[in-house]
């Protein structure tokens, strides 16, 4: 009985042993696994630290070199902007700030997109706006958008005016100029509207159609107004400056737009 | 023949003791090792980042001189944090290097974070902080 005893001892000693041994592995893995997600959260705060702030210089740096200003208030966007803008002072600014966030941070920035249409996208609605060259306007179409209310100033006489508007849509268009003559058109519930003016000699189009979207196009000097009616919410503008993030150490990769909080801006 | 059987049974007791001795050494070793980087220093990181991001977006930085800057941070920082910020750009106060905080502790545990800004006159800046617990 006395040697049963003792090995009833032993064997209870040595489960008990096993079990602090199994409790000692556990932790080891537990603490060795919340390790490594805490070095992956700690490094991807500090991508996520690079990449909302260089997105933001490139935003600011924008807004105080081009014509461009945006209002954005609840369903509603506003932004003036002008026809025959160049961005040769932006441009210039965008490569010198490429080269210096480029040199302090592990990121490569692609500006090509950006010098094609030196444009806006309004997140998380995705409405984009766009320059098309020196000459023109674009927004890309967008179920988003109910109405575009546009207001253009020019300085040259508005000769002829000629507006096509084609009901059975859903989007509304309201269009209005001051300066040199008049032109205006508008309606509700619309599928297309086309408007033909002569400015100076200059023909300039105003152009909206459900699926095609919105233009300005021609040569014409211009200030623009373009009020933008949308469903939805908007938190943030972008700009299509591709940020390249990445560490092939532990195989992560990242892309993103130039994008700041409307309440920076606005 | 009861002495050697006492004696078997003390050497079989002494030699449990030391496995489950060193069993429980080998536990607290691994439990002791835990975890190297722990939430509290992760949190350091976020602080330092929040802290830079609401200055940026009050303008502090557009001043780039050291006072407004230390007054700003005195505000924003958590009383059991400190910090140092150094600020780096193309501009003349001190030779383009400001250090706005307190002095970087020896053998102390701290993040080092960086952050990017232009100020309103279109002055491009990269801002390093580092930020660690103050000693109770």
């Amino acid at each position: 009985m006395r040697g049963k005893k003792g090995v009833f001892y032993t064997l209870s000693l040595t489960l008990f042993s096993l079990l602090l041994f199994g409790i000692a592995v556990l932790f080891l893995m537990s603490s060795t696994y919340t390790d490594s997600r805490l070095v992956e959260l700690s490094f991807s705060e500090r991508i996520y630290e690079a990449d909302t702030s260089i997105g933001g210089v490139f935003m600011e740096a924008f807004f105080q070199n081009s014509d461009t200003e945006i209002n954005v208030s609840n369903g509603s966007v506003i932004i003036e902007d002008h026809l025959q803008q160049s961005f040769g002072k932006t441009d210039s600014v965008f490569t010198q700030l490429q080269s210096q966030v480029e040199n302090d941070f592990p990121v490569q920035v692609n500006l090509n997109q950006y010098k094609k249409t030196h444009g806006l996208i309004f997140e998380p609605v995705n409405i984009s706006y766009e320059h098309n060259g020196s000459s023109g306007l674009f927004i890309a179409p967008n179920n988003a958008i109910t109405k575009y209310s546009v207001h253009l100033v020019v300085s040259q006489n508005i000769s002829s005016c000629v507006a096509d508007l084609v009901p059975g849509g859903e989007q509304d268009f309201f269009l209005s100029t001051s300066g040199s003559g008049t032109c205006s058109a508008s309606g509700n519930g619309l599928q297309k509207a086309t408007v033909t003016m002569n400015v100076g000699g200059t023909p300039l189009v105003v152009y909206f159609e459900e699926g095609q979207g919105f233009s300005i196009a021609g040569s014409v000097e211009a200030n623009t107004t373009v009020e933008i009616d949308y469903t939805g919410q908007i938190s943030s503008v972008a700009s299509p400056v591709i940020l390249q993030f990445s560490e092939p150490s532990i195989s992560f990769s990242k892309q993103d737009d130039a994008r700041i909080a409307i309440s920076s801006v606005t | 023949m009861k002495g050697k059987k006492g004696f078997i049974f003390t050497l079989d007791v002494i030699l449990g003791m030391i496995v489950v001795f060193v069993m429980v050494t080998i536990t607290l070793f691994f439990i002791s090792r835990g975890s190297e980087v722990s939430l509290g220093e992760y949190q350091l990181q976020t602080i330092g980042g929040d802290v830079v991001r609401v200055m940026d977006e009050r303008g502090t930085f557009d001043s780039l001189s050291h006072n407004p800057i230390q007054d700003e941070l005195a505000l924003l920082l958590p009383a059991n944090y400190d910090i140092l910020l150094r600020i780096q750009g193309s501009f003349s106060e001190g030779n383009g290097t400001i250090e706005v905080g307190n002095d970087i502790p020896d053998k102390r545990f701290l993040i080092v974070g960086q952050r990017a800004a232009l100020t309103s006159n279109g002055t491009y800046l990269l801002i390093t902080y580092f930020v660690w617990e103050k000693q109770q």
